[in-house]
């Protein structure tokens, strides 16, 4: 289904007309596509890399590279976060920079790389190493999936205890159907980080003992054990790099529709005497993924420390903390995208009628007037109770964070309190965001 | 070189072309009309002797600025007109003042399309109107705005007190769960 859509998506970016708003490029990949992923996650878990239209190309690659023997493993020190969070940044980047949302030609593009990229990457290596390393939309995926009420999982641990075959990891002999690629052993496995929802294992078990099964939503931040293909959380540098530029993207790619960020711009372009856009974008990315998430997350880490009385290293208590921002970020994604899914859900209708006009089929004048999918007053109590949802849940991971580790709830307490201060400090954030006015975007810095 | 660099060194030159590739497309095609978030509002209509595209901008229109977007195609030979003169004005339903604004191939952001800005700053139905004029003649076109009020105070408090309520009873159970289990007796 997602492979048909997209290759609609190519065809009217890549020849339909070029208005982003008559195009079902950017109509369904910028509205539609990442409205639904946000509420899919929300509703149930990662249903958007189960059906992913990627996995022809990378069946191809795999198939391909097969026969021809250029398959192998990745090299280890590529087998983390560190690209993907690379490329999301330059993808945010991007996204602001060349107007993404407005470009049906540039939609088609990406669509277009993405293809491509998983084809070339699976084609050479081993172990879904596109969908694990590389590709940034599976790792926003798996982002939100930590806060999903939904998780693949193994029923009765017993029965995996007897198990002599494996077959969730190694494979289905019988039946010739594959184990996980991505290295989750359903045994260790705990939570949604890196899981695919591809059900390889479900199918691969001939006990019949894993299934989609519901949960305690962000219940597997709550500690740290070692998982399954990940090792510990608490451990990895470049975990926390994914999520801090997920955490801290949230709300750059918020603030970038807002009329303030455009006075700012000019601010920094005027200041360095120039007048191309790049730079100063480069210097509001710059603070926004790393000078403030480096100042907010240290001071918070060092406020932590000073409260619970515990030696312990700033970033170790990052590395420990981190996660319990998760839920509140993933709030202002939801809020964000909701937004503009729910304002422009039923645009989708005339968009196609006006694409099938302009293919030759003539089905009349298309229905402009359609729209929202809820009444417009609905729409900012809607984002509200996403963000404080999110609130919510960051203070129940960052305290059980904080019990799991210190044991006695007095210390952890106390080592909760900034974090919590910190994550009511992103709601604020979130709310100024939101009370500020909407830009006509696209248009300041073209032609002046 | 080892197998383990020259494979990784691939994987970056593949990466690194790729998006090469993509950002030298970018910059010839992403100076178009630029609406995103904006929604069509006439869509080609033929007025006159033109074709008229209009948008307005953002979605939903918030009480603040309004941007409406307006291209001009002449019927004639099918080209967009570069020098007309394109007014909008919106008033609103309930009453008030109207409000008034010249589209600019400024505001657009290029020579072809025409933006103007009003300040809209009463929720409600606004009643929209386009009119073009330049050597081919002239044209009005109307339709129907919807302006929403923004978040107000009143929300984030209302929605709040089910949160505060829920975030004490949570936090309340979190904390009785986390005593420390009591010694075993004897």
């Amino acid at each position: 289904m997602l492979l048909v859509v997209a290759g609609f998506i190519i065809f009217d970016g890549l020849i339909g007309p070029q208005q982003a708003p008559r195009n079902l490029a950017t109509v369904s990949a910028w509205v539609h596509y990442r409205g639904l992923v946000v509420l899919a996650l929300l509703v149930v878990g990662n249903l958007f890399c189960m059906a992913c239209p990627f996995m022809l190309p990378r069946e191809v690659g795999r198939w391909l590279g097969t026969r021809l023997g250029l398959q192998r493993n990745l090299p280890r020190r590529w087998r983390n976060k560190w690209l993907a969070a690379v490329l999301l940044v330059i993808f945010f980047f991007w996204y602001e920079w060349y107007d993404l949302w407005a470009s049906p030609w540039l939609t088609a593009w990406i669509v277009l790389g993405y293809f491509l990229a998983a084809f070339v990457v699976d084609t050479f290596f081993q172990g879904a190493a596109f969908c694990k390393y590389v590709c940034p939309l599976g790792q926003f995926n798996f982002f939100g999936s930590l806060n999903s009420p939904a998780e693949i999982k193994i029923r009765e641990a017993q029965t995996c205890a007897a198990c002599q075959t494996k077959d969730c990891i190694a494979g289905n002999r019988r039946t010739g159907q594959r184990g996980c690629e991505l290295w989750l052993f359903q045994e260790k496995k705990v939570g949604n980080m890196d899981c695919t929802f591809c059900l390889d294992c479900v199918y691969a078990c001939p006990h019949d003992n894993i299934g989609l099964m519901a949960r305690v939503p962000t219940g597997e931040l709550w500690t740290d054990p070692r998982r399954a293909g990940l090792g510990y959380f608490g451990q990895r540098w470049d975990l926390i790099a994914l999520l801090v530029v997920l955490i801290f993207g949230a709300y750059l790619n918020a603030f970038a529709m807002i009329t303030p960020v455009y006075a700012l711009q000019q601010s920094i372009s005027a200041w360095l005497n120039i007048s191309v856009e790049w730079p100063s974008l480069l210097i509001i990315f710059g603070g926004g993924f790393l000078i403030l998430p480096v100042i907010l997350l240290s001071l918070t880490a060092f406020f932590s420390r000073l409260l619970a009385g515990r030696p312990e290293g700033v970033g170790l208590i990052i590395r420990r903390f981190t996660y319990s921002l998760v839920p509140m970020a993933f709030g202002v994604w939801l809020s964000h995208y909701a937004f503009h899914f729910l304002t422009g859900a039923l645009t989708l209708i005339p968009v196609i009628q006006s694409f099938l006009n302009d293919s030759g089929f003539d089905i009349g004048q298309p229905w402009w007037h359609l729209g929202p999918l809820v009444p417009a007053e609905w729409l900012f109590p809607i984002q509200t109770i996403f963000l404080y949802l999110g609130l919510f849940g960051s203070l129940v991971v960052g305290f059980q964070i904080a019990v799991d580790h210190y044991k006695a709830r007095q210390v952890a307490l106390r080592a909760f309190l900034p974090w919590a201060a910190l994550a009511l400090f992103m709601l604020l954030a979130a709310f100024w965001i939101m009370l500020q006015p909407m830009e006509m975007r696209g248009t300041i810095f073209l032609g002046m | 070189m080892a197998k383990d660099q020259w494979t990784s060194l691939r994987l970056a030159l593949f990466i690194s072309i790729l998006f090469m590739l993509i950002s030298y497309a970018g910059p010839a095609l992403a100076i178009g009309p630029g609406t995103g978030g904006s929604k069509i509002r006439v869509d080609n209509e033929e007025i006159g002797p033109y074709s008229l595209l209009v948008a307005t901008s953002p979605l939903p229109v918030t009480v603040g600025q309004m941007s409406v977007w307006v291209r001009v195609t002449g019927l004639e030979d099918n080209a967009m007109r570069r020098d007309a003169v394109v007014m909008v004005s919106a008033t609103p339903r309930g009453g008030g003042p109207t409000l008034t604004g010249q589209g600019t191939h400024k505001n657009a952001g290029n020579d072809f399309d025409y933006v103007a800005h009003l300040d809209v700053q009463q929720a409600g139905q606004w009643d929209v109107t386009v009119s073009v004029e330049d050597e081919l003649g002239q044209a009005k076109v109307a339709f129907t705005e919807t302006v929403t009020r923004g978040l107000s105070a009143g929300v984030l408090i209302g929605v709040a007190v089910p949160f505060i309520i829920l975030a004490v009873v949570v936090g309340v159970y979190l904390w009785q769960r986390s005593a420390p289990a009591a010694p075993a007796a004897g």
